[in-house]
């Protein structure tokens, strides 16, 4: 019985090295610690052995599981878009969420979303609070740099929101990153265009009267007429302008999360899973 | 967070064979003198102190010096932990969560189970003179039965209901009493005065010693919870 224990003993010490998930490896090393109680104990050191037990199995495994709880998250900030990621009833639903539901499910971690504008997203993940961005993202090229970008998994169709009234139209607001030779392309008349980071600051620069036309993604379309009050019809049809492609973006320093996501993502795609998803929350409007 | 890299893992695996080795080699390499000192201890040890445990009289009465400073130790580990959450909860800003457990079946349970392991942890300090336990691991036994119900109810909950600065001037005061006791059980004329009194002065300082781990692990899991949120 003794020499089991003992030879079981660094066997456990080395399977604590090669578990690949962290909390894995504090329930083996837990094992250990019990493993070693008995020994004690067999030795005849029953003193040590309700020390070893009472620390070794529950204290310290205790503090690891609470040191580590917060590896457990899977911590996202994202721009509230409708369909995309929106709340309803308090609960937060689209595309995005249930694809990142599906993937903390997969990895045995815990979804936290929290929500916050456009401007805000780099910042919280360089501050390494967050590790992900969704909500129909899409990344300015100094945000290529600075993060590891997931597959493509959704196009949006650029439009425009129509003429400020008694003004040339000349003068156009767009996101950063957006692609511009495509929209002069189909647009008829010269332009001139300014870049902006986020919703915001796009609708204090229109209110303000700095530019006369707003160029954005259909998807966003909603969260701008909602802040200027536009009269436009929400069904119209408006033309495309161009097109972008919505991406997860992801802190480049977490390498294993970033290729574990686009393994997931890849696998939907293949079973038909995203498509799926994306008629669910599409189908009302076909776009 | 990154793997470890394979150079690494080696590394460690060398290093601990290693280890092992020296550990083998002195084993067989030292000779044995003491085992008389042995025999002296069972002898002498329970007339001396009254203590049918041989281990409890020889950490709290022959080697007395020994505990004390195991328990300065575990103090500068509870110390270290709270300065370190103290100086990174200026940057964190107050992180407010709110426990993750919603199960009844944990609250239940916790409720249940707390008593028991408390009065365990109780019973292991108070009888260490009579068989194996001992103030560390009653002290132990009983901040872990406070972690319990802190699943239950939240941390922050229980928390509340401490005063944390009386609680930590408390074991200090603890730490200080120990120390200029056993400082004076130990002069000659503490053993003078002492004399007779041996199995009681034992059952004290273990007393002492499970009170002071048991503020001092509940402090220390308290730190945790506060800094990374609830389990």
């Amino acid at each position: 019985m003794l020499i089991f224990l003992l030879l079981l003993m660094p066997l456990t010490a080395l399977a604590v090295l090669f578990q690949n998930k962290l909390l894995n490896g504090v329930i083996v090393l837990g094992v250990f610690s019990l493993l070693s109680s008995a020994v004690y104990f067999l030795l005849g050191a029953p003193d040590v052995a309700v020390t070893e037990g009472a620390i070794g199995v529950a204290l310290v495994t205790f503090i690891y599981v609470i040191a580590l709880s917060d590896q457990g998250r899977l911590k996202v900030i994202g721009e509230e878009v409708p369909r995309f990621l929106f709340r309803e009833g308090g609960k937060l639903k689209g595309v995005d969420y249930e694809i990142l539901q599906g993937f903390a499910r997969e990895q045995g971690l815990e979804l936290e979303v929290e929500l916050a504008s456009r401007e805000q997203l780099p910042y919280r993940i360089a501050e390494g609070e967050k590790d992900f961005i969704a909500g129909a993202f899409y990344p300015t090229p100094a945000q290529e740099e600075q993060f590891s970008l997931s597959l493509g998994y959704q196009q949006g169709h650029l439009v425009e929101l129509p003429l400020r009234e008694g003004s040339d139209g000349e003068r156009i607001g767009i996101f950063e990153g957006v692609p511009v030779e495509e929209i002069e392309d189909n647009l008829e008349d010269e332009a001139n265009f300014s870049q902006y980071r986020g919703v915001a600051e796009m609708i204090s620069a229109y209110q303000r009267g700095d530019i006369d036309r707003i160029v954005i993604d259909h998807a966003r379309l909603g969260n701008v007429m909602d802040e200027i009050g536009s009269e436009v019809e929400r069904g119209e049809d408006f033309p495309h302008l161009g097109t972008i492609e919505y991406v997860f973006a992801i802190d480049k320093e977490r390498e294993e999360l970033h290729s574990d996501f686009q393994k997931y993502l890849k696998q939907l795609l293949e079973e038909g899973e995203l498509e799926r998803l994306i008629r669910k929350y599409f189908s009302q409007t076909g776009i | 967070m990154k793997r470890m890299t394979d150079y690494k893992v080696y590394l460690v695996i060398f290093l601990l064979a290693a280890f092992s080795g020296l550990m083998v080699f002195a084993l067989f390499s030292t000779q044995r003198e003491e085992e008389d000192l042995g025999q002296f201890y069972l002898d002498q040890a329970f007339a001396k102190t009254g203590a049918n445990n041989v281990v409890s009289a020889i950490y709290l009465h022959y080697r007395a010096y020994d505990t004390l400073l195991e328990v300065l130790v575990f103090s500068a580990a509870v110390l270290g932990v709270s300065l370190f959450a103290r100086w990174e909860k200026d940057d964190s800003g107050g992180v407010d969560r709110r426990s993750s457990v919603e199960s009844s079946v944990i609250e239940g349970s916790g409720a249940l189970l707390f008593s028991p392991v408390v009065l365990l942890g109780v019973y292991i300090t108070f009888s260490a003179h009579l068989g194996p336990g001992g103030g560390f691991a009653g002290g132990v036994i009983g901040g872990t039965a406070v972690l319990l119900v802190s699943l239950a109810i939240g941390a922050r909950e229980v928390g509340s209901r401490f005063n944390e600065e009386r609680l930590k001037r408390f074991e200090y005061l603890i730490i200080f009493l120990l120390l200029s006791f056993v400082f004076f059980s130990l002069s000659d004329w503490g053993i003078a005065l002492l004399e007779g009194m041996e199995l009681s002065s034992l059952i004290a300082i273990n007393a002492a010693i499970g009170l002071k781990v048991f503020i001092g692990t509940w402090a220390v899991l308290h730190f945790f919870i506060e800094h990374r949120g609830e389990v």
